[in-house]
């Protein structure tokens, strides 16, 4: 499923608007975890990331890792300069009042799955 | 980062990379102030950029890399645990990295396994001048690799006896202190 699809679907925030939507990649993984050194070492590239983690990390990471976006959850919000940070290098942030087990839940409905790198 | 100790082993890295020959580390419990503090010292280069930037996740001195996380990740579990985390001139002349957390804070990541980080890291850098101090309740021990090597046969001093004698005697500080989890 494209990420856009997705956003739709469960009705996500777009924070990071100023970046085009990927036409043509759909996504297979998801990874829910707020402990940062984790998500590098077992996150795989193209996932999506659910977490309440919202600081410039975050985005080091999903750099790192090559994520294809990052849903905040709990209603939690990045500060600007981590949202500006994310545009820059095209990571697609997205905000949801719901938690991390709710939106994963919805995005394994979605056809979605874990896998470990 | 799931404990402390990891966080030391990568500062420590951090030091070793950037030239170091003497690394301090430090455990400093207060329990009267329910704060643990955990600093890393050296005599390397020291800072080429202000604090701000260095503890930057998209700053790194490593060619080919786009990020260095260790010093942010430090930070972030530093800060997640009600803390204060600092970056200041050494006395050894390089680089202090400084994190004083609260020790009941539920968020504290737990110290870990302090023994065998510091002998794994003798173990892989013999010749680095490696100190470590715990200190609690206004008593201390301070454990340093050089003065472990030399109660050694010289043939001895780069082996891993010394570095079992360095584990042993930080488990035994850090019992002897109560030093938390």
């Amino acid at each position: 499923m494209k990420l856009i699809e997705i956003a739709e679907k469960l009705q996500l925030k777009n924070l990071t608007p100023e970046i085009k939507p990927d036409p043509v990649t759909d996504v297979q993984w998801g990874y829910a975890s707020d402990l940062l050194s984790d998500v590098l070492a077992g996150a795989s590239a193209g996932a999506v990331l659910v977490t309440i983690q919202v600081h410039m990390n975050v985005i080091a990471v999903a750099a790192n890792v090559d994520l294809s976006a990052v849903v905040f959850a709990s209603g939690r919000r990045p500060d600007e300069t981590v949202i500006k940070r994310a545009v820059q290098e095209g990571i697609p942030l997205y905000g949801t009042e719901e938690t991390t087990f709710d939106v994963a839940g919805k995005l394994y409905k979605l056809g979605l799955r874990g896998h470990r790198a | 980062m799931r404990d402390l100790s990891l966080h030391i082993l990568d500062l420590i890295e951090n030091s070793v990379r950037a030239g170091a020959s003497t690394v301090f580390v430090a455990i400093d419990e207060s329990p009267a102030e329910g704060t643990l503090k955990v600093t890393i010292e050296d005599n390397g280069p020291g800072l080429s950029v202000t604090p701000e930037q260095a503890a930057d996740p998209f700053y790194t001195t490593k060619p080919g890399k786009k990020t260095g996380l260790g010093l942010g990740f430090f930070r972030a579990s530093v800060e997640a645990a009600g803390g204060a985390f600092m970056l200041r001139r050494s006395r050894l002349g390089g680089l202090a990295v400084e994190g004083v957390m609260q020790i009941g804070h539920v968020d504290r990541i737990p110290l870990g396994d302090l023994a065998l980080t510091i002998s794994s890291v003798v173990c892989t850098n013999p010749k680095l001048d490696l100190r470590c101090r715990i200190s609690a309740n206004g008593k201390e021990h301070n454990i340093a690799v050089s003065e472990v090597a030399e109660e050694f046969p010289a043939p001895e001093r780069d082996g891993l006896a010394v570095a079992r004698c360095v584990s042993q005697r930080i488990k035994a500080g850090l019992a002897d202190l109560s030093v938390s989890e």
